[in-house]
Parts: C-alpha cells; sequence; structure tokens
C-alpha cells in the first residue's frame, strides 16, 4: 500500500452545491480510502483564511495533499468516486 | 562517339594539362614525376576542394581523380567535374585502390579509364601508356577493362566495408533533413540530396562555396556564429525562431565533426509547414483569446496540471481577484456532472457568488490544457431560490388558503341567502299582520294566506340552497393528505418544434408513470390540440415557428384557457422565463436541467397551483351567483332586479297596486370616463349608487341596470307619484358633486317613467322598453330631465 492519503475538501456554507460535495465526496471516500488516510471538510464560510492559504478559487475544491504532487479537481461531486479517479486514488 | 574522343584526336602528340588528384603525398609525387617525364605540364591536388579551387583558372585535358579523398566523395567531384562546361571534354582517368571490390559503374559516370591502384611499377606502365594513347585505351577500357588489376585480387574486408557505407550513404541521401558538411573555414564540402535541394544549387555551385554565403545578408552572422566551431552543440537555430532560405524556414544544429580535420556536420530541417501550422494556431489562438475577451462569461484557461494560464476579464471580475495573482494559482480539474456544474466563488471581498461552469478540452501551445467558462448565475439563482420558496409557501398555505376561501364562499353565501330570505320572510309577516287586520274579510284572509304560503315556498327553497352548497359546493379537499398527486394521469401536450429536443422531452417524461404526451411542432397545432384533447398540462418551447412563447400565453388567455403552462427554456433564458411567468406561465424549465425530479417537482407544483386557482375562480364564481348587490354601487344588480320585477309585477296585479318602473342614464357618462379615466367614472357610479340608496324608500328596489344606467322599481307608486319622486332625483343629481382628486364631477341625470298597465298580460321586457322609450325621449329633449310614457294607464 502506498502513502497515506491526505485529502481536502473546501466547500462555501451550505448551499445545495456545498452539501451534494460532501454527500459524494464522504461516501466515495468511505467506501474506498477510509482505511487508508484522511479526508477534512472546511467550510470557507466560517474560515475564509483558509481560501487564501490553500489558494482555493470557487468551492466545491478537493484537493490531494498526499501523496504528492499535490492535485485537485474543482466543479460538481455529487458521484465522488469520479472526483476520486481525477485524483487518481482507488481504493 | 563522344566529345572526349573527339577532343582526343587532336591532342594526342601535344603536350598535355594534367591535373592529379590524391592525398597520398607520394602517388602526387610519383605521378608528377611520370606525367612531366613524358612531357606533359601536370599540377597535383590533395583534395576535393583543393581540385575546385585549382579547376576555377586550371582547365585540364586529362585528369588523375582518387575516388577515395579525405574530404568528398571522389564520384561526386566526378560528377561535378563532368557538369562544368569548360571540362565536359576532359579526359577522365579514375584511379583508386578498390576498384575492384567496387566493380563502380564508373563508365555510366562518364569515366574514360579505369585504373586500380597497385604496385608502382605496374602503375607506371598503365600512366605511360595511357599518355602515349589515351584513345585506345579509352576504348579497351569502355569494353570493360580495368587497368592495372593484373597482380590484384579483390579483398573481402574492403568489400564489407564498402558495402556498409552504400547502406550509410543510401540512408543519407535519402534523409528529409538536409545533412552537410563543411570544412573548418566553413565551406561545403558535402551535401546529401535534401540539403542540395534546400540550397536550390547544383553540387558544382556549391562545394566548396562558403556555406554562409547561401543566405541572405540579414542572416549570415546567425548563420556563422551556429558553424563556429566552439558553439556546437550549444547553439542552434531552433523551430521556433527558423532562418529563411527560398521562400522556406529551416532549423539548423551542428554536431561536433570528431574527425581531427575539425569538419562540421549540419543538420537543416525544413519547418516551414510546421511554422505556417503553428502561426496559423498561434493566430488562431489569439483571436479565439480577442473573441473570449470580450465574453461575459469568465473565461478560464487551465493547463494539465490545472494550473490558470489565462483569464479574460469577466473572470478577473467575477472572481474579484487580480490578473497578476490569479494567472499561475491552481484552479483544478474540472469535474462536470453533465453538461454543467455550479460553483460557490468567494470573491475577495467575501461576496459570494454562484457560477455555472462548462469546459471544453482544447490544445493549447502543444500540450492539452481545459478552457472553463463560469457565468454568473447569482441572480438567477436567487431567483429560482425565491420561486422554490414560493411554490413551498403555496403548498404550505395551500390547504389553509382553501379554507379560507371557503369560509369566505360560506359566509358571502350565507349573507346572500340572508338577503334573499329576508324579502320572503318580512313578505310572510307583514301578510300575517294583514290577516290578522283582516281577520273578518274571509276573501282578504285567503289572498293573505295565498302570500304567506308562497313566501313560505320561497323561504323552504332557499334554506335547501343553503343546504346543498354545504353538501356540494365547498366540500372540504383532500383532508390530510396530498392534494395532487402526480401518479394520477397527466395528459401532457408538448409544444415543441425542435425533434431532437421532442426526443429528449419524450425520453423523461416516458419514464414517468402516468404521463400521457401530445406534440404539437406549431403554434397552430398548439391552439387546435389545447381544444380538442383539452390536455391538463403545456410544456412549451418559448420559441418555436409562428411565433414566440408571449403569443402563445396570449392566445391562450384569448381562448380564455386556464391550463397549467410550463415553459422550457435554453440556457440562459431565465430573464425570458421570468416575463413569461408574469404573463401567466407558471413556472419554467431549462432544458439543461431537464430530468425527471425537476420534471415531476415542476409539474406537482403548476398542478396544484392550478388547482388552487381553479378553486378559488369556481369559488369566486359561486359568490357572484348568489351576489344580489352590484359591488360598485351597493345596489341591487340586474339579476336581481329581473327577479324583483317579475315577482312586484304579479304581486301588484294580485293586490290590484300600482307598480311603476323607471329607468335612467347618466348625461355624457363617457366624457367622464375619458376625459378623467376610468377612477373617475367608477367614483361617478358609486356616488350615483349612495345618491340614489338616500332617495328611495324603503320599499323601492333600486338597482344598477348596466353600466351607467340604473333602474329603479317602486311598488304601489303610480305613474305621476313615480314621475314627482324621480324628479326629486333628478334634482338631487344635478345638485349633487361627486368629489374627485381633480376636483368635484358634475353631472346630470335622464328619467324614463312608466307604469305596469294592470290587466295588459305584456311582456316583462315590454314594460322595460317602455321605460326605455321614455328615457331617449328625456336625452333627445336635451337631457337632465324626466320623461314619463305617454301611453301609461292608471288602472283603479
Amino acid at each position: 500500500m502506498g502513502k497515506e492519503v491526505v485529502l481536502k475538501l473546501f466547500v462555501a456554507g451550505k448551499t445545495t452545491r456545498s452539501i451534494r460535495a460532501i454527500e459524494g465526496v464522504t461516501l466515495a471516500f468511505d467506501e474506498c480510502l477510509k482505511e487508508m488516510g484522511t479526508l477534512e471538510i472546511i467550510d470557507l464560510l466560517e474560515q475564509p483564511q483558509l481560501a487564501d492559504e490553500a489558494q482555493v478559487l470557487a468551492t466545491p475544491t478537493l484537493i490531494r495533499l498526499s501523496p504528492t504532487p499535490v492535485r485537485r479537481v474543482i466543479g460538481d461531486f455529487s458521484d465522488g468516486k469520479k472526483a476520486l479517479d481525477l485524483l487518481e486514488l482507488k481504493g | 562517339m563522344n566529345a572526349a574522343e573527339v577532343k582526343l584526336e587532336t591532342m594526342d602528340e601535344k603536350q598535355q594539362r594534367i591535373l592529379v588528384v590524391d592525398d597520398d603525398p607520394v602517388i602526387r609525387k610519383f605521378m608528377e614525376h611520370i606525367i612531366s617525364d613524358a612531357g606533359h605540364e601536370v599540377r597535383s591536388v590533395p583534395d576535393g576542394l583543393s581540385a575546385l579551387d585549382v579547376l576555377h583558372f586550371y582547365h585540364p585535358h586529362i585528369i588523375f581523380l582518387d575516388i577515395v579523398l579525405p574530404d568528398m566523395d571522389g564520384k561526386r567531384l566526378f560528377r561535378i567535374m563532368r557538369d562544368k562546361e569548360e571540362l565536359d571534354a576532359v579526359y577522365i582517368v579514375v584511379f583508386s585502390g578498390i576498384l575492384l571490390e567496387e566493380k563502380p559503374d564508373i563508365l555510366n559516370l562518364g569515366a574514360d579509364v579505369l585504373l586500380a591502384k597497385g604496385p608502382i611499377s605496374e602503375m607506371d606502365q598503365q600512366i605511360r601508356k595511357i599518355l602515349r594513347n589515351p584513345k585506345s585505351v579509352a576504348a579497351r577500357c569502355r569494353a570493360g577493362e580495368i587497368l592495372g588489376t593484373d597482380n590484384i585480387y579483390p579483398r573481402k574486408m574492403t568489400t564489407e566495408l564498402l558495402s556498409s557505407n552504400r547502406h550509410f550513404s543510401l540512408i543519407l541521401e535519402n534523409m528529409s533533413q538536409g545533412v552537410l558538411e563543411l570544412t573548418p573555414d566553413g565551406r561545403i564540402l558535402f551535401a546529401n540530396k535534401a540539403a542540395v535541394s534546400f540550397l536550390g544549387k547544383s553540387d558544382a555551385k556549391m562545394m566548396g562555396v562558403p556555406f554562409v554565403s547561401i543566405f541572405d545578408k540579414e542572416n549570415r552572422s546567425l548563420v556563422s556564429k551556429l558553424i563556429t566551431p566552439q558553439n556546437s552543440e550549444s547553439f542552434s537555430i531552433p523551430d521556433d525562431n527558423p532562418i529563411p532560405l527560398n521562400n522556406r524556414l529551416f532549423s539548423m544544429e551542428t554536431l561536433p565533426y570528431t574527425s581531427d580535420r575539425g569538419h562540421l556536420t549540419v543538420i537543416m530541417s525544413d519547418v516551414t509547414q510546421i511554422r505556417h501550422e503553428s502561426e496559423a494556431r498561434k493566430s488562431s489562438e489569439e483571436r479565439l483569446w480577442r473573441i473570449i475577451n470580450h465574453f461575459s462569461d469568465g473565461v478560464i484557461l487551465a493547463n494539465s496540471e490545472g494550473v490558470v494560464e489565462m483569464v479574460n476579464p469577466a473572470a478577473v471580475k467575477l472572481f474579484g481577484r487580480n490578473r497578476e495573482d490569479f494567472v499561475g494559482s491552481s484552479f483544478g480539474f474540472p469535474l462536470l456532472a453533465g453538461e454543467t456544474s455550479e460553483l460557490d466563488i468567494i470573491s475577495r471581498e467575501g461576496t459570494l457568488k454562484v457560477g455555472e461552469m462548462r469546459t471544453v478540452e482544447i490544445h493549447w501551445e502543444g500540450e492539452k490544457a481545459c478552457l472553463a467558462a463560469i457565468r454568473d448565475i447569482t441572480a438567477r439563482k436567487q431567483m429560482e431560490e425565491d420561486l422554490r420558496n414560493a411554490n413551498e409557501k403555496i403548498l404550505e398555505q395551500q390547504e389553509k388558503l382553501i379554507d379560507e376561501e371557503r369560509l369566505k364562499v360560506l359566509l358571502q353565501m350565507s349573507g346572500a341567502t340572508a338577503h334573499e330570505l329576508n324579502q320572503p320572510l318580512s313578505v310572510l309577516l307583514g301578510n300575517i299582520d294583514l290577516m290578522r287586520a283582516a281577520k273578518d274579510d274571509p276573501k282578504e284572509s285567503a289572498l293573505c294566506m295565498d302570500e304567506i304560503e308562497k313566501a313560505g315556498r320561497r323561504i323552504s327553497d332557499t334554506i335547501k340552497k343553503i343546504q346543498n352548497i354545504r353538501h356540494y359546493d365547498t366540500k372540504p379537499y383532500g383532508s390530510g393528505g396530498r392534494i395532487v398527486n402526480i401518479e394520477q394521469k397527466l395528459h401532457v401536450l408538448s409544444i415543441e418544434d425542435s425533434d431532437e429536443d421532442f426526443n429528449v422531452i419524450r425520453s423523461v417524461l416516458e419514464s414517468i408513470e402516468g404521463i400521457q404526451l401530445t406534440r404539437a411542432a406549431t403554434m397552430e397545432d398548439g391552439l387546435r390540440l389545447v381544444n380538442d384533447i383539452s390536455p391538463d398540462l403545456i410544456l412549451l418551447d418559448y420559441l418555436f415557428p409562428g411565433g414566440d412563447g408571449f403569443d402563445f400565453i396570449r392566445a391562450l388567455k384569448v381562448e380564455n384557457k386556464d391550463i397549467p403552462l410550463v415553459i422550457l427554456t435554453g440556457q440562459g433564458d431565465e430573464m425570458v422565463a421570468s416575463r413569461l411567468i408574469q404573463e401567466g406561465a407558471d413556472d419554467y424549465l431549462t432544458k439543461s436541467r431537464f430530468d425527471r425530479e425537476s420534471i415531476s417537482r415542476c409539474f406537482r407544483n403548476v398542478m396544484e397551483k392550478g388547482r388552487l386557482k381553479r378553486e378559488i375562480r369556481t369559488a369566486r364564481r359561486k359568490i357572484s351567483e348568489m351576489a344580489t348587490l352590484d359591488e360598485l354601487t351597493g345596489l341591487y344588480n340586474r339579476r336581481f332586479f329581473m327577479e324583483a320585477l317579475e315577482r312586484e309585477r304579479a304581486r301588484s296585479e294580485r293586490h290590484k297596486k300600482p307598480l311603476s318602473l323607471c329607468i335612467m342614464d347618466l348625461d355624457f357618462f363617457k366624457r367622464v370616463n375619458d376625459k378623467l379615466g376610468h377612477g373617475a367614472g367608477d367614483e361617478v357610479l358609486a356616488d350615483m349608487g349612495r345618491v340614489i340608496q338616500k332617495w328611495s324608500r324603503q320599499t323601492d328596489i333600486p338597482c344598477r341596470y348596466g353600466g351607467e344606467e340604473f333602474a329603479v322599481i317602486l311598488p304601489e307608486t303610480d305613474l305621476e307619484g313615480a314621475r314627482i319622486a324621480c324628479e326629486r332625483l333628478r334634482q338631487m343629481v344635478a345638485e349633487n358633486r361627486v368629489q374627485w382628486r381633480t376636483g368635484p364631477i358634475r353631472i346630470t341625470i335622464s328619467i324614463g317613467v312608466t307604469q305596469n298597465k294592470a290587466g295588459v298580460k305584456d311582456s316583462l321586457h315590454k314594460l322595460i322598453d317602455r321605460a326605455d322609450e321614455a328615457l331617449y325621449r328625456a336625452k333627445e329633449e336635451g337631457r337632465n330631465q324626466v320623461k314619463a310614457s305617454e301611453r301609461s294607464v292608471v288602472v283603479a
């Protein structure tokens, strides 16, 4: 098994987009990657300073911090598996 | 016989000019010796380039050419010599140490003699033979002889080397890249076929020529930099900045030539096509970007790493960031669900926006990249949110609203029925009084009894009506459960001109159970089908042949159809959709979100709205049916007037009491409307209602008969009494001032009076007509007056 997976999902507030993304990504993560790492969900309305830090232009954005190189996807994560695929993460 | 032979005839015994080309100094010395010994002039050079130099000014009769030369291919040099006009008749002896192995087709090249390099003594003989009698020796060689081979044999190793050399030449000659070999001082020694064609010169004109001189002046310094030996490997002329030559573009690089001679190999690549393509691509990219810069949608170009490469001004504005920070930041790989995806955008100032992203994969500067267009849909989202909230509110309040409406209807109906009961009740009570007073008069009593019975029956009828209302008209709606159920059969009419769109609609709708779908491809068909099949719901593409959505909604209104209408719009047509909703559409769906769930929700909502509308309308109709009063004037309405007139006339005939009717009309009422507007007109009418109320007696029945027409039934009043009363009303009206914001309005009234002719079985209409005639005369004779029907007869 490779390196530990570290994912951060950035959303903004409780919009339908946020809810869809949180549900989609959490579901896919729990199903495939739960044993392999962590998924952190960050609401930028609550922690706006993190947007600049992580250079998040818009949400939902999902960032793969590890394994490196850092990669990110942006858009509709209602199908969380697709997002993980784009990040080349598979269970 | 070739030209060389002709020339030979004349040179045999003379002193000849002879050139020897051989890299071996021993051979050169030896040759010089024999030749000058034989009395001829001789020059010798060690390599091909020197030979070419000498040939510029020295025109020999005979050339001895070693075809294995250090700098250039001897065969090539041979061809160049033959191509030179001044040398085309020269007698050429090719001599070489590998003639046996190579078995050259040198004769085909035009060599006169082939001489194998062998032992010096052997060569001495052969050369003297040639010098003595070149003609006969040439003839022998043409027959296939190679001179000087008597004591030598082919060597296997040499044969193999030559074969691989040929193989190498073949490759070199057929390369698409030009390969040139240059001397350390930059002169051309070798060029393969491709290089020859690039340089556009014959071998003869090229060999020994400084490479730099081939190029235009402005490029020479660059080329000279390229071929400066110490620059090789570190300097090249790259694909993206090529040098022009003969209308083509070339990139060039050099290979260090490792031989001790310090020769340089130049490789030229024709990049004309590539450059043109890349320039065309670049200019089309630039053009594209110029357009993109004018887009109102934000456009971001993200490279294969997800990093922002370019942004247009709209994106800068949408994201609230400056361009410098934006470019180079990480956007990410876009992931869409379907065609689009929505994003929350937090600008630097902290404002929240909603963007709708769509993406295109493109090639940008040779790499895969992603162009993301992001539209600001904050306003649309807000609108959708509002619409959804409104819908939810409607759903929540629906039952409450219907209950309230029902209660209102009930109350109004009970008010109306109370009113209905009022009259028969007073008749009933009045007649009981009359009966008591006339209990000694059996005839009068019977009459009263009759009246009491009739009034009783009317009361009973009215009560039955009330009971009916309770049981059927306002029965409670779907207590508790959902009011409208999408699962019930729903006949949907889709008005859609595009086959493609209709197929999408059909495939989605067919997946929802209980929907029956009919299609109309034009507005005419649509309107016809609305009448023919009475659909439960209309799904309208707002743009279609024969008009647009607005026309259709108006046409539906004209037809008085009240069918739930859902607009189907394209992307970004929300403004149109909202205007259509103001026009009377119930909801809209965008083509991009045409899915089962949205449709079900939307259809359910509009069906519920539609039902609610229908319920309320039915309730209102019932109210108006039950109502006896005119809303504006507070007088009885026309329907009540007709009923009352019939009743009162019957009563007056039974009781042999007179009955008068007056019909009145406001003078020049139209002018009030025209000059001051309908508001003023309404105020005048309402005020007239108050005047008439004030004027009329308890028993009179004042009604609003038409627009500005009034009618009053005057029971137990004869024509003269009625005329006097009406005169009083006319005066009251003339003196009255209607208060209006632009100032008091004066108005007059014309009145026609008639009396019911007892015993004459006139129809009600005849009675009304007579009053109308009188009114007409009052108008004719100058208005603001009362006229009585002349034919009226008072019957005692």
